[in-house]
């Protein structure tokens, strides 16, 4: 796997993490990938942290799931949900959790994102490029700079989570030049907010 | 650089079959197999995808503590419900919900909802784990383990659960704590026990007529009651009875909405209702207006009664009392007794009073001695509990072996405690006051409550006296929620459990209104980590087993449906008549009635069997024989504070919805525009309302629909609000519910505050 693989690969894990080991050991990997600076942490500050962010059990203030940022109403399990589980289908792939939780969390989606840059690294396929790049145009760029703005935007942000959303956007920056000239009138431009953190 | 046609992907995205084939030599020859680490798995076969094309349909219904208990259809695709809609087969749901109901997939699907279990680090600290399911539950049985070696008993543990979830399966919870030994248990319920006890000491039982036989009456008094907010569905009948010339009047000290759509309405003195009942019995009694055939022969105390209204009432007296004048009195005591049939809708209101059991009694005389008991189309209706004869399967469980308890008296548990279950030979639960559950967790004692297990139930938003609670919550030393959202019970939390919504779990459910039967099918699976309440026993039931053998009875390995099953019985399919649960997959069913009318032969469940104008039963409770006048509580503040239902919520479920978010975005206290001058408040100024339990600072809005001398707040939990009435309401208690639901019931409506610019 290429760096960026790796540290998607470590988001993913983030974004999904259970509890503070969770996020200490994918915080870690980010780190040992050099996209992080390690400081002394107290991780359970950060697990409390990521729970008000994204979990709950109080309604979170930036919840991962796509259908939340592209739908009218927002709910989980829209539309725009059963899309991206329809995309996985095309893949041959499935949530191990589906009709639990909504195929469309953040890191289901980085999943597929690694497998299909995988797989192209592997197989030159028009159809497999074309595939990843209308995912990333017509889906993760609609939606995943209004969920980083809504956390960056969150006073009091440990570090950790801070540096993972920044690492976030840093790929979907990157992943711009790949992308068709069409996509770029997208305004993929990183929120203006200064990293801040606790 | 990558290119993409956008139109092609999109048109192979949305046709299953295109889906399989738009890849299908690179999956054939697996390109695509899975990366390690992954999340994403491949789909075993081709099978393993599920490509639907129509909509599922399942059937369900609404759980809520509400009248109308609709039956409801749900539509199913890939696994997701879309939509909802009332069942048609249900004459009184007919094909619609409530804007509540409507909105169940905003809940369902909200991204608000709890969806792990989860510990909280320091009560109220918002600090907050996810924890497994596994590490719950242990935490939470080695707590019981603990308990019960320190006391030698359970009676430190408590059950607080009420009326969240009415799904027959979920008295699963009181099973599972019985299944642990004997608990302390609150009892008793906020809602109707005043009127519950009133009827049952005059006519043995609470039985009403099938609603939908209002279309049959020529008079009806909506009395207490807001059925165009809190039982729309009632309200087509009442229609089409006033489309028939029938006469509706709403009394009430609120102009509501049902009040615009009556025929007259009359804005009574809160809590004077008694008063106006016995009035117009004086009057129909002085003009020989009354059933004397009913009175003489299948009444008993008739002779009492009628001396008691000639000695002590008059008129007069009752119009002074109540605020209606007394033209109006006769001329409708007149209209009601001349109308064949006539009807009384007694809401729960009028009986959350201090004198609210004495008040139904009134009330109740007034439609018998009008020679309108028994009657299609007639009736004291307030509600009833005809058709909930199921098994009990998942309640009546056993203690184990050896379990000690509580020694002394018992009562019933509840309304809907039919006394079915092994009677305990010789220990029983604690039973303490549901209404009064600050007080009594600051007041147990040998043991002291040490645990307490919430579950279909916000303590925090329903119980009395917020203050008391808060500080009753410090005495605890664990705190167990079962709840789908971060309500200010779960802020008090130790540890919340995630449960299904109706939509996620089996089971089955009636009315204490209407008499229709409906069958809630699974209908999707459980979002998150989500369990129903039966599963969550079991799930502890096996944690329990494993740290301490033989300490916990409840099955360690349920199917849910099966349990569904085991709550029917053959009592149930004959009252209903069908021959299997299974016919409920067609639509819900109606009771076979011998007639709509309850008490249609007149022989009634009194000692006497007859209806009882003087009830010594009454009496021995230590309430008066006869259907007596009672003042009502003494007012200490200058206003009168009512906290009635809105049209946005059910209690403390649904108005931290978007769709009601979007529509009833904050709450207020309402008061008349005279009050408002008085005190120089303009709409929407911040004011601040005091009792003598608490404070709040709100927005006042300024309406006419509230009398002069009354502050009025809507009881509800509105989400990321502090908002909450029971900061203001004591936990005094109503005269009556103690006989047949083990507590009284509270004087919710006999509050009173002050209020001042904030």
């Amino acid at each position: 796997m290429d760096i960026a693989s790796l540290t998607l690969g470590a988001l993913r894990d983030f974004f999904i993490g259970p509890d503070a080991e969770s996020l200490e050991a994918a915080i870690r990997r980010l780190a040992a990938l050099g996209g992080l600076s390690l400081e002394h942490q107290d991780w359970r500050e950060v697990e409390y942290d990521f729970n008000r962010l994204f979990v709950g059990p109080a309604p979170p203030a930036a919840p991962p799931y796509a259908s939340l940022y592209l739908e009218n109403e927002p709910r989980l399990m829209a539309e725009s949900t059963l899309r991206v589980r329809h995309f996985y289908q095309m893949l041959g792939c499935i949530s191990p959790w589906q009709d639990a939780l909504p195929d469309d969390h953040l890191s289901l989606e980085l999943d597929v994102c690694i497998m299909l840059r995988e797989s192209l690294l592997n197989v030159c396929d028009h159809k497999l490029s074309e595939l990843y790049a209308y995912f990333m145009a017509e889906h993760l760029v609609l939606w995943v700079p209004a969920f980083i703005e809504k956390v960056l935007n969150q006073s009091n942000l440990t570090r950790p989570i801070a540096g993972a959303v920044h690492l976030l956007a840093d790929w979907l920056e990157s992943e711009r030049s790949w992308l068709a000239p069409a996509v770029l009138t997208r305004d993929l431009s990183r929120p203006a907010v200064q990293l801040t953190g606790r | 650089m990558a290119t993409y046609n956008k139109d092609k992907v999109e048109k192979a995205l949305s046709c299953p079959l295109n889906r399989r084939k738009f890849l299908k030599g690179l999956l054939a020859a697996g390109v695509l197999a899975g990366v390690p680490g992954g999340l994403l798995r491949a789909v075993a076969s081709e099978a393993g995808i599920v490509y639907e094309g129509d909509y599922q349909v399942f059937r369900n219904a609404c759980p809520r503590n509400c009248y109308d208990t609709c039956s409801i259809k749900t539509f199913v695709k890939d696994g997701v419900v879309q939509f909802i809609e009332g069942a048609p087969e249900s004459s009184f749901t007919d094909g619609a919900l409530c804007v509540k109901g409507f909105s169940y997939p905003r809940r369902i699907y909200s991204p608000d909802r709890v969806k792990y279990p989860m510990l909280q680090v320091g009560r109220g600290s918002g600090k907050w784990r996810r924890i497994s399911w596994d590490d719950a539950l242990n935490r939470i049985a080695q707590k019981i383990l603990e308990i019960k070696k320190k006391d030698d008993s359970l009676l430190g543990l408590g059950l607080t659960k009420y009326s969240g979830n009415f799904g027959i399966t979920n008295y699963g919870v009181e099973g599972m704590m019985s299944s642990l030994g004997y608990t302390t248990r609150f009892v008793g319920t906020p809602c109707w026990p005043a009127g519950i006890d009133a009827q049952n000491y005059d006519m043995g039982n609470m039985w009403c007529n099938d609603p939908e036989d209002m279309v049959d009456a020529r008079y009806i008094i909506l009395w207490g009651a807001n059925p165009a907010w809190c039982s729309v569905h009632s309200m087509k009948f009442i229609t089409a009875a006033q489309e028939r010339g029938a006469k509706v009047l709403c009394i009430d000290p609120v102009f509501t909405q049902t009040a615009a759509k009556s025929d007259e309405y009359w804005q009574v003195k809160t809590g004077e209702d008694g008063a106006l009942a016995l009035g117009m019995c004086r009057h129909l009694l002085d003009r020989g207006m009354y059933d004397k055939q009913f009175v003489s022969e299948h009444a008993t105390g008739w002779e009492d009664f009628a001396a008691y209204l000639k000695s002590n009432i008059t008129v007069e007296w009752a119009a002074k009392k109540s605020g209606i004048p007394a033209a109006e009195i006769v001329r409708t005591a007149e209209e009601f007794a001349q109308a064949k049939p006539a009807t009384i809708w007694i809401g729960y209101g009028l009986q959350r009073h201090v004198n609210g059991g004495a008040t139904v009694r009134a009330i109740d005389a007034l439609v018998a001695m009008s020679g309108n008991i028994g009657k299609v189309g007639g009736g004291a209706r307030y509600g009833h509990l005809f058709t909930w004869g199921f098994n009990y399967h998942a309640l009546v469980q056993k203690q184990p072996e050896g379990s000690k308890g509580y020694l002394g008296q018992t009562g019933p548990k509840g309304e809907f405690d039919t006394g079915q279950g092994a009677k305990p030979a010789k220990y029983s639960d604690r039973a303490v006051n549901i209404n009064q559950t600050a007080r009594m967790i600051l007041e147990a004692k040998e043991p002291p409550l040490r645990m307490l297990w919430a579950s279909c139930k916000n303590v925090f938003s329903q119980d009395f006296d917020l203050n008391m609670m808060k500080k009753a919550f410090e005495k605890l030393e664990m705190v167990v929620v079962v709840d789908q959202f971060f309500n200010q019970t779960v802020e008090h939390a130790d540890i919340v459990l995630p449960v299904t919504t109706l939509f996620e779990e089996w089971t089955e459910n009636v009315s204490y209104w209407h008499y229709w039967l409906s069958i809630n099918e699974q209908a999707i699976k459980p979002m998150f980590e989500s369990k129903s309440n039966i599963e969550i026993a079991s799930m502890l039931s096996a944690k329990m087993n494993s740290l301490s053998p033989g300490s916990c009875t409840f099955p360690t390995k349920i199917d849910t449906k099966k349990w569904m099953e085991k709550e029917f019985n053959a009592g149930i399919y004959k009252l209903f008549g069908i021959s299997s649960w299974q016919d409920l997959k067609k639509g819900p069913v109606k009771a076979k009635l011998a007639s709509s009318a309850s008490w249609s032969g007149l022989k009634f469940a009194t000692p006497s069997k007859k209806y009882e104008f003087k009830s010594e039963l009454c009496a021995t409770h230590g309430h008066k024989a006869l259907p007596e006048y009672m003042d009502g509580r003494k007012p200490y503040g200058p206003y009168r504070l009512l906290t009635p239902h809105s049209k946005f919520n059910i209690h403390s479920q649904f108005q931290n919805l978007d769709w009601m978010e979007e529509f009833n975005s904050e709450p207020y206290v309402y008061l008349n525009p005279a009050l408002a001058k008085e005190k120089g408040i303009s709409d929407g100024d911040m004011v601040k309302v005091s009792s003598k339990v608490g404070q709040m600072t709100i927005k006042a809005m300024i309406t006419d629909n509230v009398p002069p001398d009354t502050l009025l707040m809507y009881e509800a939990w509105f989400n990321k609000n502090p908002y909450n009435v029971q900061a203001l309401v004591d936990d005094t208690p109503a005269d009556m519910g103690k006989y047949k639901t083990g507590a009284p019931g509270v004087a919710i409506h006999d509050q009173f505050a002050d209020i001042a610019r904030a």
